[in-house]
């Protein structure tokens, strides 16, 4: 019974989609592709741009904290007077090493951070995001 | 060796873009037959394909390897072609059915006899196939075509109309007779 329909079936001619049908599909792919990387792109770029804006004050909220911190009147005395620190060098390495601003520097490391990684994701979507398609 | 989809579907995933346009050469086909047939005259066959590749190529991430690829597109593909029907308000309901689905004639027949040779002889004129398929509710008809000429089995069918194996093997039953009698 089954194989007589199944003879009845195969009297159906199969019809050939246009050639250019997977194409259509694969250009909407890269289309879409598209949209989505120009969105990534302004929104890495944006963000990028206002770490930029945030790395100046706080780059100079890191100089003062430098400058109070002592540590470059410490950092001044191994030039000075270099000679005379060299007896007692593990204890000024110690107190140098305390006076460098921790908190300033991972301030201003992150925020550095926060404008390359945007930055160097948004450099990687360019090719996607503006190639041209006929 | 030809590469299985679910290899051609890692590939693509590890990075291989090409890997998809050969799976979607593979299978652009029979998509297209399947299409072609399941909806009305006034419906773009290219809108819905188009569609349901690029569902595919959008869900590739969500597509289980334990799962039979073919079995997972002609899913998008129907369900697509659904979408597309209803928004489109085309869709023809079979007079055979009643409000609930059923059709306790239909049902309650038993289809055995072989198909007389003359039928068999009559339907080398391949219009005539093409046009008693039409006349069926699509409902029946994505029963037939999926089984008859894409080759899948009744679960298959099942999980690809989200339907049970009995509801399936009735529809088919179902089809059969109706297509006898337009015969």
């Amino acid at each position: 019974m089954n194989d007589d329909f199944q003879t009845l079936f195969n009297t159906l001619e199969p019809i050939t989609p246009a050639k250019k049908l997977s194409l259509r599909v694969l250009l909407r792919i890269r289309r879409y592709e598209q949209r989505v990387a120009r969105v990534k792109f302004v929104l890495l770029s944006t963000s990028s741009f206002i770490s930029g804006i945030a790395l100046v004050p706080v780059v100079s909220y890191a100089v003062s904290g430098f400058a109070s911190s002592g540590f470059y009147e410490y950092l001044s005395l191994l030039y000075l007077d270099g000679m005379a620190i060299l007896p007692y060098w593990k204890e000024f390495a110690l107190t140098l090493a305390e006076a460098v601003p921790l908190f300033e520097i991972s301030l201003v490391l992150a925020v550095m951070y926060a404008l390359l990684e945007p930055l160097k994701l948004a450099i990687k979507n360019i090719p996607t995001a503006f190639y041209k398609y006929n | 060796m030809e590469k299985t989809d679910s290899e051609l579907i890692a590939e693509y995933l590890s990075g291989d873009e090409k890997s998809f346009e050969i799976l979607m050469n593979r299978h652009i086909s029979r998509v297209y037959n399947f299409v072609y047939r399941l909806v009305p005259k006034n419906i773009d066959v290219d809108d819905i394909v188009s569609e349901t590749f690029f569902k595919v190529w959008k869900n590739l991430k969500k597509f289980r390897a334990e799962e039979k690829f073919t079995t997972w597109l002609f899913t998008i593909a129907r369900n697509t072609a659904y979408d597309t029907m209803r928004k489109k308000s085309a869709l023809t309901f079979s007079n055979f059915d009643t409000d609930d689905g059923k059709n306790f004639i239909t049902d309650t027949l038993t289809d055995t006899e072989p198909l007389p040779p003359e039928i068999l002889e009559q339907a080398e004129n391949k219009k005539i196939v093409e046009n008693l398929l039409k006349k069926i509710s699509p409902d029946y008809r994505e029963v037939l075509l999926l089984h008859y000429i894409n080759e899948f089995t009744f679960e298959e069918i099942g999980k690809i109309l989200n339907k049970p194996l009995d509801t399936v093997k009735s529809q088919h039953r179902r089809a059969i007779i109706i297509l006898r009698k337009m015969l």
